[in-house]
């Protein structure tokens, strides 16, 4: 079965297979939310348990997230057309003075792969920019990424700010990268902590649900 | 207030103030601890054993107690790299000298420091000592150590203070080895990496911590000994050599000056590896150089099993005729594994098809009998029993962090190659410094990828470089005149800013 052949083809991360597939599901005229969950998704979830469990490494995830990007290319304007929304938004970046972006990038393809929409505002972001992007899309969670000693402590200007802007309780805050713990998290009064990219897109799936 | 602190069976009482940690305690009373973080409570290497409660806690999380009774295991001193390849050279000190004049050339890395004490008239050396970098319990890498003085006003004074003391303890080992007078000593040069050289100026290195990563300095400064408190003669000189950035320092500006890369017409790359990988690529006609952030992995740091390289730690490991072979340092019973044996172990179990080229052990069903015994679970995951009958193991998640590391330092030789447009074949000779790069076995090196496998016979350890390089210095101030222009040529290469970056380091984290 095609949406099957999807699925195997996004594990093996086959950017081709992966388009196939999709277009030959679009001709047979499936569902596109269906092509969407059982298709793509659900394979980008075994990859993240698999990456959880260390079966699966960074380029494997990567490489994986390239397929599922190729087959989202086809799949979009027919989501939008059938008015199939992301379950939820989110507002992304590695924080000031950080140039990091390799586990920020795994964690927004992740988010990708549970179907939300990521606003990836890249690196060394500073605090008025979260706020504003915040203004301006909307999201339901802000994920912070700090890969290095001196710039952890930036995360907790960024909660300043969102606060300061009056926004704090719209959003849900979580934050992640290598030197980051929870306790951490607590202390700068982040909502979240995760420590790698499969765990927070399991958790964000289920903060917006 | 105070607490008693037990270390090998010595006993010392160490005060503290009102609301400070054991950890801040017992850094501000210089008793040695490990430290990877800095005191965050996120790298578990300052465990101590709190005798009245007996139980093993972090000790930059336990507030200091009047009263409480702590044990401390620091791990012994940490192999250090002295000697070096033979260098000749011209007799053309930095300063005049004459006879009774002496001159001491200091290497300052990160973990250890290197002090060489030379006569000045005939270029003969008369003693070597080292020592760990006291700045260690600041933290294990330089960028927790700027975030030590981030967060506490005076740390940067702090840094020096220590460093200070440390060069002055340097001194006086190599006058009682060499059997001269502290004022006998004219001249002094340092290399030490970008970091390093701010604190010892007292200078703030943050801005090297955070994007553009740019330092205040990177000259070559000259500096009078008085002025930083060095004692030595009264009209004495400091010389450290110059660095290129803030991440390729004047260590390895040391370390050019031993390989010459900028005289010959093939190309030469040299590679300096601790838990920064300092990368140059070049010849007579361009020098590129890069620094690339590998992590403490290769220092057994992250590693379950993982140690520094002292007493009992597996330095190297085989495979023969389906038994282990192995040797720990100082023969001792084997109680980790250090970067070298880590290295050998990594490079047995591919060449042995236990772990495939995407890092992950192979299923059960595709090895032989006496492979399976070997494995275990760990965690749920799969593990390479290293010592039976231990819990020295080798697992999954292990091989991850050499991923990450290895993955690290090839992408930076790969990008350097790309910049250059040169093929890997084309590298006439490949220069290993650092601590880690004169103790890895290069065949496991090449086996793993950390050095290109094609390059594997050209491999030329040069041992301390940025110690050579700061003897020679010393000695030829035409060296040193060598080492300003090196700089200059240099096309320093930001790795972090490069959009194929990550491309590189993904195709580099495979095997
Ligand atoms: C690759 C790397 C680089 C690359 C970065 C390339 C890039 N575009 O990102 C290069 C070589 C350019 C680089 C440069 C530097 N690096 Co660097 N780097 C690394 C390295 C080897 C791996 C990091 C990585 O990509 N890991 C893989 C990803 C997938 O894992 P991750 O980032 O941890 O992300 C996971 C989780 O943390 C989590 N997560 C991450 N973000 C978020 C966000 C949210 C919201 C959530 C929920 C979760 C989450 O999910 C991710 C996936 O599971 C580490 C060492 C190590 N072994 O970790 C050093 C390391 C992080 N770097 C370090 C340093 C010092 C630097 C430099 C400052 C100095 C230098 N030249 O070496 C520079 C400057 C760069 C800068 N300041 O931004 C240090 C930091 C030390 C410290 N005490 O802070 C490290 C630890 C190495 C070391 N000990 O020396 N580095």
């Amino acid at each position: 079965m095609v949406l099957q052949d999807i699925n195997q083809a996004l594990q093996r991360g086959d950017v081709n297979g992966v388009k196939q597939g999709v277009q030959e599901a679009l001709d047979n005229n499936l569902e596109p939310r269906q092509i969407l969950v059982d298709g793509l998704l659900s394979a980008m979830e075994v990859i993240g348990v698999k990456f959880k469990n260390n079966e699966v490494f960074v380029p494997e995830v990567l490489i994986a997230a390239r397929a599922m990007n190729a087959g989202m290319e086809l799949l979009k304007p027919k989501l939008v057309e059938t008015g199939v929304k992301p379950i939820g938004n989110v507002v992304l970046g590695t924080v000031k003075g950080d140039l990091h972006d390799i586990g920020k990038n795994l964690v927004r393809m992740m988010f990708e792969g549970v179907g939300l929409t990521v606003f990836d505002l890249g690196v060394d972001v500073s605090a008025e920019k979260f706020v504003e992007a915040i203004q301006e899309h909307d999201p339901e969670i802000v994920g912070l990424s700090a890969l290095l000693t001196t710039t952890m402590g930036e995360m907790k200007k960024v909660i300043q700010a969102i606060e300061d802007a009056g926004l704090r309780d719209k959003v849900r805050i979580m934050v992640g990268g290598a030197p980051v713990t929870s306790k951490f998290a607590q202390e700068i009064g982040a909502d979240l902590y995760a420590k790698d990219a499969a765990e927070a897109s399991f958790e964000a799936k289920k903060l917006v649900q | 207030m105070k607490i008693l602190i037990r270390s090998n069976h010595r006993e010392q009482e160490v005060p503290f103030r009102p609301g400070e940690t054991v950890f801040n305690a017992l850094i501000r009373s210089r008793v040695p601890m490990d430290s990877y973080c800095g005191g965050k409570g996120t790298c578990g290497k300052c465990k101590v054993y709190w005798v009245q409660e007996a139980r093993e806690v972090l000790a930059c999380q336990l507030p200091a107690e009047d009263g409480m009774i702590i044990e401390t295991t620091t791990s012994q001193d940490v192999q250090v790299l002295a000697s070096s390849i033979e260098k000749t050279f011209n007799l053309n000190p930095i300063v005049a000298a004459h006879s009774g004049a002496w001159g001491v050339a200091v290497d300052i890395g990160t973990t250890t420091m290197v002090g060489y004490l030379l006569d000045l008239q005939t270029g003969q050396e008369l003693a070597v000592t080292s020592m760990a970098n006291p700045q260690r319990v600041y933290g294990a890498d330089v960028i927790s150590r700027i975030a030590y003085t981030q967060e506490n006003p005076g740390g940067v004074e702090e840094l020096q203070k220590i460093l200070v003391q440390a060069l002055n303890g340097i001194i006086t080992n190599l006058c009682d080895v060499g059997q001269i007078r502290k004022d006998n000593i004219k001249a002094m040069t340092i290399a030490g990496n970008t970091v390093i050289l701010h604190t010892l100026l007292g200078v703030s290195a943050v801005s090297i911590a955070n994007a553009p990563f740019e330092p205040i300095f990177s000259h070559g400064q000259t500096l009078a000994a008085k002025e930083l408190g060095i004692e030595m003669a009264e009209e004495g000189s400091i010389f450290t050599l110059p660095c290129v950035s803030g991440y390729v320092g004047a260590d390895i500006i040391g370390g050019l000056l031993v390989c010459d890369l900028e005289k010959e017409d093939s190309y030469g790359l040299l590679i300096d590896i601790g838990t920064n990988g300092e990368i140059v690529l070049g010849n007579k006609r361009q020098m590129i150089a890069c620094s690339t952030a590998a992590g403490p992995a290769f220092e057994g740091a992250k590693i379950s099993s993982g140690m520094a390289g002292v007493r009992g730690a597996i330095a190297s490991f085989s495979l023969r005729d389906g038994a282990r072979v192995y040797e720990t340092i100082g023969g001792a019973a084997p109680l980790g594994i250090c970067g070298s044996g880590l290295m050998d172990i990594m490079a047995e179990l591919l060449a042995h098809g236990f772990i495939d080229s995407t890092g992950a052990f192979a299923a059960s069903d595709g090895l032989a009998p006496w492979q399976r015994e070997m494995l275990t679970t760990v965690n749920g995951m799969p593990a390479f029993v290293v010592v039976p009958g231990t819990d020295i193991t080798f697992t999954q998640r292990d091989v991850r962090e050499v991923q990450l590391a290895k993955g690290a330092i090839r992408a930076g030789v790969f990008t350097l190659l790309k910049e250059g447009q040169i093929a890997p074949a084309q590298i006439g000779t490949v220069f290993l410094a650092g601590g880690f790069g004169n103790f890895v076995d290069v065949h496991s090196a090449c086996v793993v990828g950390l050095i290109p496998e094609e390059l594997e016979e050209r491999v030329v350890r040069i041992g301390n470089g940025a110690g050579l390089g700061a003897k020679l210095c010393l000695l030829d101030k035409t060296e040193f005149d060598r080492g300003i222009e090196l700089k200059k040529r240099i096309q320093y290469i930001e790795l972090s800013t490069r959009a194929d970056f990550q491309e590189l380091f993904m195709d580099a984290m495979f095997f």
